[in-house]
C-alpha cells in the first residue's frame, strides 16, 4: 500500500520532509501528501496545508497508528481533506470521522474496492453507532467539514 | 456510587445495537472470523475451552446491589448459576451462547454495566484501590479520577486498536492496594508542596511473560493535565509499540527498549501539543463527574440485638479482626466477604449469593457493594453495631469465613478449567492448599500471606508478586510447578525468586505446605512477616526444605 498513487501529483511523506527540512517546500504544488501509517511523527512537518489532500495508507484495520495518524495532522492544523487507504471496516467509520479522516479507500490486496465519504455512509447506516459524546474530536481539528 | 448522564446511557445502549449487528453480520457470514475477532474482543467476549466466555467490568469495582442483582440475573438465565470475580475487578461468565451475547448486554445496559474493553489491544478496565473513598490514609477518592478516565478511555476513537491490552489503575493512598506498580499505567494521587493536588505517573509495569515493575515517568502531573498526558503517552505508543510480535508489544517492551528518558521525551513532545481545553470540556469535568457521585449517608441504623453467646464470641471476634477494617468514618467498618473457601473456586459467587449479597448490601452498607484486586468482597461501610447481625446472616450462608490476607486467600486464575490458553489447573492447587491449612487456630498464627497462583506464564493469577508465587508449566504433557518467593504487590512491589525446579501435580501442596512450616518455625516471632523472614534467612533455607 506504501506505493499506492492517488495521482499523479503526489508525494511521500520522507521526501517532503527532507524538502521542509532544506527549505524546498516552497517550489512544489503538490497535491496530495502519502504518509504511510508507519511514519514517524516528525515526517509531518512544513506547511501541510498546501496539499489538496493527504493520504494515510494503513497495511491492515487491526493496525490502529492510522488513527493516530490522522489525529495528529489534524493537530497540526491541517484543513484539507484526510483520506485512509486499507481494508478498514465500516465498524471503524465513526471513530475515523472522530480522528478527522472525511473519506476512506476501501482496498484489499491492493484492489480498490471504491472510496467511502464518512459522512454519507454514516448518514446512511442501518446502526446507528456510538460516538463517545465526551470527545468530539473532529471539532477540535477545526475542520468540521 | 456514579450514575450514568444520560450521555453515557445513550453511548452503551447505542453499543449494545452496534454489537448485536456486528454478532447478526458474523453468523450470516458477512464478517470473517478474522474481522469480527477483535470486534468480539472490545465488547469482552472470549472463546474459551468450552463456550463463549465475556468479561463484563465492573469499573473502579463499585456495584450497586441493583448492578449485583443484574449479574444475578444474568448467570441463572444465560450460563450455569455463577460468576467469576477476576483480579481486575470484572466479572466472567464461562458459558454462554453466542447468539445470546446481544440480550445479556442489553440486560447490562439497563442495569447502567457493560463488557466494552473488558479484553482486546484496547484500554481495559480501569481499576483501583478498594477501599478508596474510606480509607483513613488517603490523600483523595480516586474513584471520579477513575469514572473520568473510564469516559475517556471508553470508545476512543484513536485507541480502539492498540499493539496490545493496555491497563490503568489507581490509588489514592500510599498503602497500594490495587497493585498499581504492575500496570501499563499506574497513577497515585499525591499532593504537592503547595498542598496541590495530582498524580504520580508510573508507567511500562506488567506482569506476563516479561515482568516489569513500573517506572516513574511524571514526579507531580497536575490534575487537570490528566487526560491530556494519558492521551499523549497512548499516542507514542500507539504509534511505536511493537506489533509484529504480540509477545513483545505491551508498553513495557518499548519503555525497556529507547529507555525511560527518550519515552518520556516522545511523550513530553506530544504532550506540548495537545491543547488539554479540548478534551476536558463540560462533559469530561471532574467536578461534573463527583457531583454525579451519590453519597451512601446516612445510613440505616438497623434495630435488633447485638448480644452473642458467649461459644460465638471466638469466632465472631476472628472474623472482627479478619474480615473488617476501620474506615475514615467513625463507628463505621469495611466488611469483607471472602470468596477463597475450600469448597467454591477462588472468586467465585452462586447466582443465590449475589441477590443474598445484595440483599445485605441494602440493609446494612447504603447498597454498595465493591471487588477487590484479591478476588473478594466488600461492604464498605457498616454501622458497628450493625455488625454482630451482618456476622449472623452471613454465617448462615457460609459467607463468614475469617481468612482474608491469609494463605488461604489465594489469588488464582481459571487455569485449565476454563483457559484455553492455560497449560495446567489452577483451581484444584489453590483447593488442595486451602485444605491443607484448614484448622483456623494456625491459620490466624500464620498471619498474612499471598499465594499467587496462574495455570500459564500470562500470569493473570500474578503469581510474579505473591509472597509465595506458582506458576504452571506444561511439560510433555504433564503438569509441572514454579515456586517463586519474595515477591509483593504493594506500594514496594516487587517480583519474586524463583526457587528452583518445577515440582509435579502431586507435590506442588506439599510443597507450599513446607514452606509455610519452615516460615512458621524460623520466625522470631507472630510480628515477624513471612517476607521479614524469607529476608533474614535467605531463600537458600526454603530450598533445602522443598528440594531436601
Amino acid at each position: 500500500m506504501d506505493n499506492f498513487e492517488f495521482s499523479e501529483n503526489t508525494i511521500g511523506a520522507s521526501e517532503w520532509y527532507e524538502l521542509a527540512r532544506e527549505g524546498g517546500c516552497d517550489e512544489l504544488n503538490p497535491g496530495v501528501l502519502v504518509v504511510a501509517a508507519n511514519s514517524a511523527l516528525e515526517f509531518l512537518a512544513g506547511p501541510l496545508n498546501r496539499f489538496e489532500r493527504i493520504v494515510v495508507t494503513s497495511g491492515d484495520f487491526n493496525d490502529g497508528r492510522f488513527f493516530s495518524i490522522g489525529r495528529q495532522i489534524r493537530l497540526l492544523g491541517y484543513s484539507g481533506r484526510l483520506t485512509v487507504v486499507g481494508n478498514v471496516l465500516p465498524d471503524q467509520y465513526t471513530a475515523l470521522r472522530s480522528c478527522g479522516f472525511d473519506d476512506a479507500l476501501i482496498c484489499e490486496d491492493s484492489a480498490i474496492d471504491g472510496i467511502v465519504v464518512l459522512d454519507q455512509a454514516l448518514a446512511l447506516a442501518g446502526v446507528e453507532y456510538p460516538v463517545p459524546r465526551n470527545l468530539e474530536y473532529h471539532t477540535e481539528a477545526g475542520n468540521s467539514q | 456510587m456514579y450514575n450514568y448522564s444520560i450521555n453515557d446511557q445513550q453511548l452503551v445502549d447505542q453499543r449494545v445495537s452496534q454489537f448485536r449487528d456486528q454478532t447478526r453480520r458474523f453468523l450470516a457470514g458477512e464478517l470473517s472470523e478474522e474481522q469480527f475477532r477483535p470486534l468480539r474482543l472490545m465488547n469482552g467476549l472470549y472463546i474459551q475451552r468450552h463456550a463463549p466466555m465475556l468479561r463484563v467490568a465492573i469499573p473502579y469495582g463499585e456495584l450497586s446491589s441493583r448492578q449485583l442483582r443484574g449479574l444475578a440475573s444474568i448467570a441463572e438465565t444465560y450460563d450455569r448459576g455463577f460468576g467469576h470475580f477476576t483480579t481486575r475487578q470484572n466479572i466472567q461468565f464461562n458459558w454462554l451462547k453466542l447468539e445470546q451475547v446481544p440480550d445479556i448486554m442489553e440486560e447490562l445496559a439497563r442495569v447502567q454495566m457493560h463488557a466494552i474493553q473488558t479484553s482486546g489491544s484496547c484500554i481495559r478496565n480501569i481499576t483501583c484501590d478498594h477501599l478508596a473513598g474510606i480509607d483513613v490514609a488517603e490523600v483523595e477518592d480516586p474513584r471520579p479520577w477513575c469514572e473520568l478516565v473510564r469516559q475517556w478511555a471508553t470508545m476512543h476513537p484513536e485507541f480502539q486498536y492498540l499493539p496490545r491490552k493496555f491497563k490503568i489503575a489507581f490509588t489514592g493512598s500510599s498503602t497500594d492496594r490495587a497493585a498499581t506498580m504492575a500496570h501499563d499505567i499506574g497513577l497515585k494521587l499525591i499532593k504537592n508542596s503547595a498542598a496541590e493536588t495530582g498524580f504520580e505517573v508510573h508507567v511500562g509495569g506488567g506482569l506476563g511473560r516479561t515482568p516489569v515493575v513500573a517506572r516513574k515517568i511524571k514526579a507531580f502531573l497536575p490534575e487537570s493535565d490528566l487526560l491530556t498526558y494519558l492521551e499523549a503517552i497512548l499516542r507514542v505508543y500507539n504509534l511505536n509499540g511493537r506489533r509484529d510480535n504480540k509477545y513483545k508489544s505491551r508498553i513495557k517492551i518499548l519503555v525497556k527498549a529507547i529507555g525511560l528518558d527518550a519515552f518520556r521525551g516522545q511523550v513530553e513532545l506530544v504532550f506540548q501539543n495537545l491543547n488539554p481545553n479540548t478534551l476536558l470540556n463540560e462533559n469530561t469535568d471532574i467536578s461534573t463527574v463527583k457531583s454525579r457521585f451519590r453519597s451512601v449517608f446516612p445510613l440505616p441504623v438497623n434495630p435488633g440485638s447485638n448480644k452473642l453467646s458467649a461459644d460465638k464470641h471466638k469466632t465472631f471476634s476472628r472474623w472482627l479482626e479478619k474480615n473488617t477494617l476501620a474506615t475514615k468514618f467513625n463507628n463505621y467498618r469495611s466488611v469483607y466477604i471472602s470468596l477463597k473457601n475450600p469448597d467454591r473456586p477462588p472468586g467465585d459467587l452462586t447466582a443465590g449469593e449475589m441477590r443474598f449479597i445484595a440483599q445485605l448490601a441494602d440493609k446494612y452498607s447504603g447498597s454498595l457493594i465493591r471487588t477487590t484486586h484479591t478476588q473478594n468482597l466488600l461492604l464498605p461501610l457498616v454501622h458497628e453495631s450493625d455488625l454482630v447481625q451482618l456476622w449472623q446472616a452471613l454465617t448462615e450462608a457460609n459467607l463468614s469465613i475469617a481468612n482474608i490476607g491469609t494463605v488461604q486467600d489465594v489469588i488464582c486464575c481459571p487455569g485449565l478449567d476454563f483457559c484455553s490458553l492455560a497449560n495446567t489447573s489452577s483451581i484444584p492447587i489453590a483447593q488442595e492448599i486451602q485444605n491443607r491449612f484448614s484448622d483456623t487456630d494456625e491459620l490466624h498464627a500464620l498471619g498474612d500471606i499471598q499465594i499467587k497462583i496462574s495455570g500459564c506464564m500470562n500470569a493473570c493469577g500474578h503469581h510474579h508478586i505473591g509472597h509465595i508465587g506458582i506458576l504452571g508449566v506444561d511439560k510433555r504433557g504433564e503438569e509441572w510447578f514454579q515456586i517463586t518467593l519474595g515477591g509483593r504487590a504493594d506500594q514496594s512491589l516487587k517480583i519474586g525468586e524463583r526457587l528452583g525446579p518445577a515440582v509435579d501435580r502431586n507435590s506442588i501442596a506439599s510443597a507450599v505446605e513446607s514452606i509455610v512450616r519452615h516460615y512458621l518455625r524460623n520466625r522470631i516471632d507472630q510480628g515477624e512477616h513471612f517476607l521479614g523472614t524469607l529476608s533474614r534467612i535467605g531463600i537458600d533455607s526454603f530450598k533445602e526444605v522443598v528440594y531436601g
